[in-house]
């Protein structure tokens, strides 16, 4: 396809590393064998992450409406 | 039977409710696609003759047998959501608000279906319960989710089940299995007693035989539920004569012939003279796989962290993944949200209807990991949503409506894509496209 349906990860990502950093922070025991495969559901994510953060401007965007606040029913 | 012909030979008295809910039974029970996970045969039997006796009979779905995804709360029953991560979970005390709204139409439930693995995927592929069969040839994926109320649906054991659609979890198996998908506005059906997703993209869809069927169901279920914090419901008057273009851009990506000359099909009906772009369209794909991935990584951190073995490698690697995600990747897609949602609008206040290919090709073969498309290989689990993904996080009305493509003999579907709230109008224009050509009859139920 001449679309992107894959985006690689910036050079020099080491999702690898970002895994075995994060996973006693969120309370993950992780195996060795489910690193490499988390990694690389990383890197992908990273490559999408990397569009968005070509957008000009994006972090001074307004984000999303998450929250309301209204009058108690 | 389509469900008004039911409900109608059910009111006239030419029908049973028993009679209907065994047909559906029967029809489930020979199910070839791997598509039932739990047929309800006692609770729907005692409910249909317990309607029978009372003559109950008058309700817009009366003696309608329908099925629901394994996500949604079914009483006494543990909510699955195609997991054996889940199966020390308590039974559902009641059904999901959805179930109760449609039983009270008049309508019986009779099974809950298959579906990927906590409705992270597109294939219908389960780790737990296998995969579900395409109707249309069981060599095929039916697409996912929500895999098995689509294959139900469109090999006519049920004329009507109910899926979700996160990024396309109803539309993009309607459109290879070859049935309606709906997927109404974001909040405007109750998500009370579905198992969690993603929260902020999570809807409920519809699936049917036709137009009228999905329309009839969407009403019987679009009442307000507080139970459910995003609930939202302005409902928009029909427009007259909606004005109706073309999506480019993103969705002018090479397709498989079919879904091309179906596209060319749908515009010619339609009366589509403009084309549009939605400029930010591959940014809203890569926004959605982002929030897909962090916010289901979060909502399953608990239960992956206390048993991690209780999901297939390929979800379970998903969602810790997800959970995983820097906040800056999250609070972008969060911007890119709304900034899409504004480009989206304003494409909408030129063109009251938007016009997009569904999937870039028909159903591919089971298990696959790439199929060929337009002379260039498209990675199935990533790229088979590209056009549902791109406009789920707008949180618009969408219907699915497919056609048999002339070269494959498959099902190909396309969307229409409405404003918010203006699901009436969107249905006029889908019952539209239906007269056109756009409808794919169920297959016989007994030779599926």
């Amino acid at each position: 396809m001449s679309v992107r349906t894959f985006l690689a990860a910036p050079e020099g990502f080491e999702a690898e590393a970002l895994v075995r950093a994060t996973a006693p922070a969120i309370g993950l025991r992780l195996g060795e064998d489910d690193v490499a495969e988390i990694a690389m559901n990383l890197e992908r994510s990273a490559g999408f992450a990397a569009l968005l953060a070509d957008i000009p401007q994006i972090d001074l965007e307004e984000p999303a409406p998450v929250f309301r606040a209204e009058p108690a029913p | 039977m389509s469900a008004a012909a039911i409900s109608e030979a059910v009111r006239a008295g030419r029908m049973s409710i028993s009679e209907s809910v065994n047909r559906a039974l029967d029809a489930c029970a020979a199910d070839r696609c791997n598509a039932v996970t739990a047929l309800l045969a006692d609770r729907a039997r005692t409910r249909a003759a317990r309607m029978d006796a009372q003559g109950e009979t008058n309700g817009p779905l009366a003696g309608v047998p329908f099925a629901v995804k394994n996500i949604f709360d079914v009483a006494g029953q543990t909510t699955r959501a195609g997991s054996a991560a889940t199966d020390g979970d308590a039974p559902a005390r009641e059904d999901a608000f959805v179930i109760r709204a449609l039983e009270a139409a008049g309508a019986v439930l009779v099974a809950t279906t298959n579906m990927d693995e906590f409705a992270y995927g597109f294939s219908g592929e389960n780790a737990h319960d296998g995969d579900t069969l395409n109707p249309r040839d069981r060599r095929l994926s039916p697409g996912g989710s929500s895999s098995g109320s689509a294959a139900l649906v469109a090999s006519g054991a049920v004329p009507l089940a109910l899926g979700t659609d996160t990024n396309g979890s109803a539309r993009v198996p309607a459109a290879l299995s070859g049935a309606i998908g709906f997927k109404p506005s974001y909040g405007r059906l109750s998500r009370n007693g579905v198992f969690p997703f993603v929260p902020s993209l999570d809807h409920v869809g519809i699936f049917a035989a036709n137009v009228s069927d999905a329309a009839r169901a969407f009403a019987a279920m679009d009442q307000p539920d507080p139970a459910d914090p995003i609930a939202a419901r302005v409902p928009q008057a029909e427009l007259a004569a909606p004005r109706v273009a073309r999506l480019g851009g993103w969705f002018a990506a090479p397709l498989q012939e079919d879904v091309a000359t179906a596209m060319e099909a749908a515009c010619t009906a339609l009366d589509v003279r403009e084309t549009l772009e939605l400029r930010h369209a591959e940014e809203a794909r890569a926004a959605s796989f982002i929030l897909t991935t962090s916010e289901g990584g979060q909502t399953h951190l608990a239960r992956l962290a206390a048993r991690p073995e209780g999901y297939g490698p390929l979800v379970r690697h998903r969602l810790t993944a997800g959970a995983m995600s820097p906040a800056i990747w999250t609070t972008r897609a969060q911007k890119l949200r709304r900034m899409v949602s504004v480009e989206l609008a304003d494409l909408h206040a030129q063109a009251d209807i938007l016009i997009a290919p569904a999937t870039p090709c028909p159903a591919f073969p089971v298990g696959t990991d790439t199929h060929e498309v337009a002379g260039s290989a498209l990675p199935i689990r990533l790229g088979i949503g590209m056009f549902t993904q791109a406009l789920t996080l707008t949180g618009v009305p969408i219907i699915v409506l497919a056609r048999r493509g002339e070269l494959s003999g498959l099902p190909v579907g396309v969307q229409l894509i409405a404003a918010p709230h203006a699901e009436a109008t969107l249905l006029a224009s889908a019952a539209k496209l239906e007269a056109a050509g756009f409808h794919t009859a169920p297959e016989e139920a007994s030779h599926v």
